[in-house]
């Protein structure tokens, strides 16, 4: 075997231990097997640095950010939105009544007047579902791919999609939340013999006395309190305390980090839809095409003239499927596809590729102002991702199209201020941003960000375009 | 995954440690371009269908070829969803089509002048897929043969290719064609 043909059988780990020893040994006289050598070992550094770049952590936070989606997920039905009140419909399952019922009977008990809403929660479950287990003492609140709205007395919690959140204690002098994963909205009246309200995350604890907020803590370990109304203590054992009051979000990761800023109205969104009941939902749509629906009597009970005849309707109509919609759309059919997403949003109405499309349809069909409000309801209720994504074309469209600078400027900041899920495109964001600030007249802030997308994404085409533009300012260093 | 067949979730938690980095690689070998939050989600979509398919999975002592192959089925499925929605998003003037990498690294960063587009891109997802077994995962020639269901030689034939593409990427030789599949 000549030694430059050993080069591939090197290359494979094919050779034995001698005729390894052998191959290295002639290198040093070999320019063309050492400078083949030499570029391959570089190629799969670079390989593997490129690799390892895109490839997920494995840690324990990532391991639970599975399991929660996975146990989230497990072969459950879906329920949309489950609101009681006093009066609801008879089918529904009515559960966790036994563990506010000691809140209903001592309320009544204190209060010399009747209670004037009901004090039991209940939340609305599919009649196949099985009650929620107590574990170890608690009471999970699980929000699968829909929220989830619960009420307590005048009090509202309001669960965004893949949240888990355990009732640890509710009485009439504490009600003790953890929130283990997600968004929770809360909205606790300030009253007289209010029980007093915390709720638990990560190694904080959020003191409430009757005000409305929102907490968050991502699978990365950040943590959000935003209080919309009223003050919230938040402690940190060992570390402080914290005031967060009406207007201001307070924010700490798993460094221990924490800053206290001005809450965005994105957040006051949020926190608003989270705790609103949505529309009851529309009448299903009646069957389109007869050949589509099958109606059987059943024999039997036909025969039994005591038994009412049983309409079964075999075959609903279909669906379209995603890829289907999208084709359509490309098409330029969209009258159809908004059909077919319509069909679609009403089983799911947050349905967040749904809603993209819709957004999508919209803005080739002429209608930005419709595309930025589909948008909007991504904003509100999608995962970190599909919010970002959503902001970032919502202010293409405010910027490109509406000429709404001020829009676009509010989108973008919160796009980037999302650092964690902005990282593949902040550049884009940033020059976007930069754009409109220089629209909207803000011309210091215009030069301060085309600096920083200069110094912080140098490369790219981005900053290429950032270096332009300062150079047409005069500034270009 | 007889755990996870019975309903025990916490399972999932193990099988993702052990063959987390072999879904990723699957993951990126179909994808080159996504980036890492993508690469994650996937990847979890890939061990919920594990999950879901347990209590139907028969053990055979191939449990790792069963779970590579799952993940490249969904990484492809997630592959063309995306290249529709691209196309979608292309067909709205002025829409960048969003997340997507920036287009060089920094040049002062020699070890990884290679850019996934341009690099990886360049390659068949076979190649890509038999180069990240090979090089990444340090399989033998006969594991990575068994893994894809390929001959021993097809193996060593994509092997040689991949690296002449990459060695030719990286010395900026081969022009931008996009990805390959």
């Amino acid at each position: 075997m000549s030694m430059c043909s050993g080069l591939e059988s090197y290359l494979n780990r094919q050779l034995s231990d001698v005729e390894e020893e052998a191959f290295l040994r002639h290198l040093p006289s070999c320019h063309s097997c050492t400078d083949a050598i030499r570029r391959w070992k570089e190629a799969r550094e670079a390989l593997k640095t490129a690799v390892a770049r895109r490839r997920p952590k494995l840690d324990d936070d990532a391991v639970e950010a599975l399991v929660a989606r996975a146990g989230a997920r497990s072969g459950r039905p879906h329920f949309h939105l489950g609101i009681v009140f006093a009066g609801a419909a008879a089918l529904a399952l009515v559960v966790l009544v036994g563990l506010f019922s000691a809140l209903k009977f001592e309320s009544a008990q204190k209060d010399d007047a009747p209670p004037s809403a009901p004090l039991a929660t209940k939340i609305l479950l599919p009649e196949d579902m099985p009650v929620p287990k107590q574990d170890g003492g608690r009471i999970p609140l699980v929000a699968d791919d829909a929220p989830l709205l619960a009420e307590t007395g005048d009090g509202r919690l309001g669960l965004s999609p893949d949240t888990r959140l355990f009732v640890e204690r509710a009485d009439t002098e504490r009600i003790d939340l953890r929130l283990e994963r997600g968004r929770v909205a809360v909205s606790l009246p300030q009253r007289p013999n209010q029980p007093r309200m915390s709720v638990r995350v990560g190694r904080l604890q959020v003191r409430v006395t009757g005000t409305v907020f929102l907490v968050e803590k991502t699978h990365r370990g950040r943590i959000t309190v935003a209080v919309t109304k009223g003050a919230v203590r938040v402690v940190d054992p060992g570390t402080g305390e914290w005031r967060v009051a009406g207007g201001e979000t307070f924010q700490t990761d798993a460094q221990k980090q924490w800053q206290l800023m001005k809450m965005s109205s994105e957040t006051e969104t949020q926190t608003t839809s989270l705790l609103t009941p949505p529309p009851p939902p529309p009448q299903a749509a009646p069957a389109t095409a007869p050949e589509k629906l099958l109606e059987a009597v059943e024999e039997d009970e036909r025969e039994d003239p005591s038994k009412p005849a049983m309409r079964k309707v075999s075959k609903a109509p279909e669906i379209p499927e995603i890829e289907d919609i999208k084709q359509w759309i490309l098409d330029k059919e969209y009258a159809r596809a908004d059909r077919a997403l319509q069909s679609r949003l009403r089983n799911h109405p947050r349905d967040p590729t749904a809603l993209e499309l819709l957004a999508i349809a919209e803005r080739k069909s002429g209608q930005p102002e419709k595309a930025v409000s589909t948008y909007r309801q991504i904003i509100a209720h999608g995962s970190a991702l599909e919010r970002n994504r959503a902001r970032f074309r919502a202010g293409i469209i405010l910027q490109d199209r509406l000429y709404d600078h001020a829009g676009a400027i509010s989108m973008f900041r919160a796009c980037l201020a999302e650092a964690g899920v902005c990282r593949s495109n902040a550049a884009e964001v940033k020059l976007r941003l930069a754009r409109s600030l220089h629209q909207n007249g803000e011309l210091e802030q215009y030069e301060r960000v085309l600096r920083r997308i200069v110094e912080e994404h140098g490369g790219t085409a981005a900053a290429e375009k950032a270096g332009l533009e300062l150079k047409r300012l005069g500034r270009h260093d | 995954m007889r755990d996870l067949a019975k309903g025990d979730i916490r399972a999932l938690g193990d099988l993702y440690q052990r063959y987390g980095a072999l879904v990723a690689h699957a993951v990126i070998s179909a994808c080159p371009t996504l980036p890492r939050d993508e690469v994650e989600e996937v990847c979890q979509d890939v061990f919920i269908a594990v999950a879901g398919a347990a209590p139907r999975y028969q053990e055979s002592g191939k449990l790792r070829s069963w779970i590579y192959s799952v993940a490249a089925r969904t990484a492809r499925k997630h592959r063309r969803s995306i290249s529709l929605h691209e196309k979608l998003l292309r067909s709205l003037k002025g829409f960048p089509v969003a997340i997507s990498p920036p287009r060089s690294l920094p040049a002062s960063d020699s070890m990884s002048r290679i850019d996934l587009d341009t690099g990886l891109g360049a390659l068949t997802e076979v190649q890509r897929q038999v180069l990240i077994l090979f090089e990444l995962e340090g399989m033998s020639g006969e594991e990575v043969s068994e893994l894809l269901s390929i001959r021993l030689n097809t193996v060593w034939s994509h092997l040689r290719r991949a690296r002449e593409r990459l060695v030719k990427a990286l010395d900026g030789a081969l022009p931008e064609k996009g990805v390959r599949t």
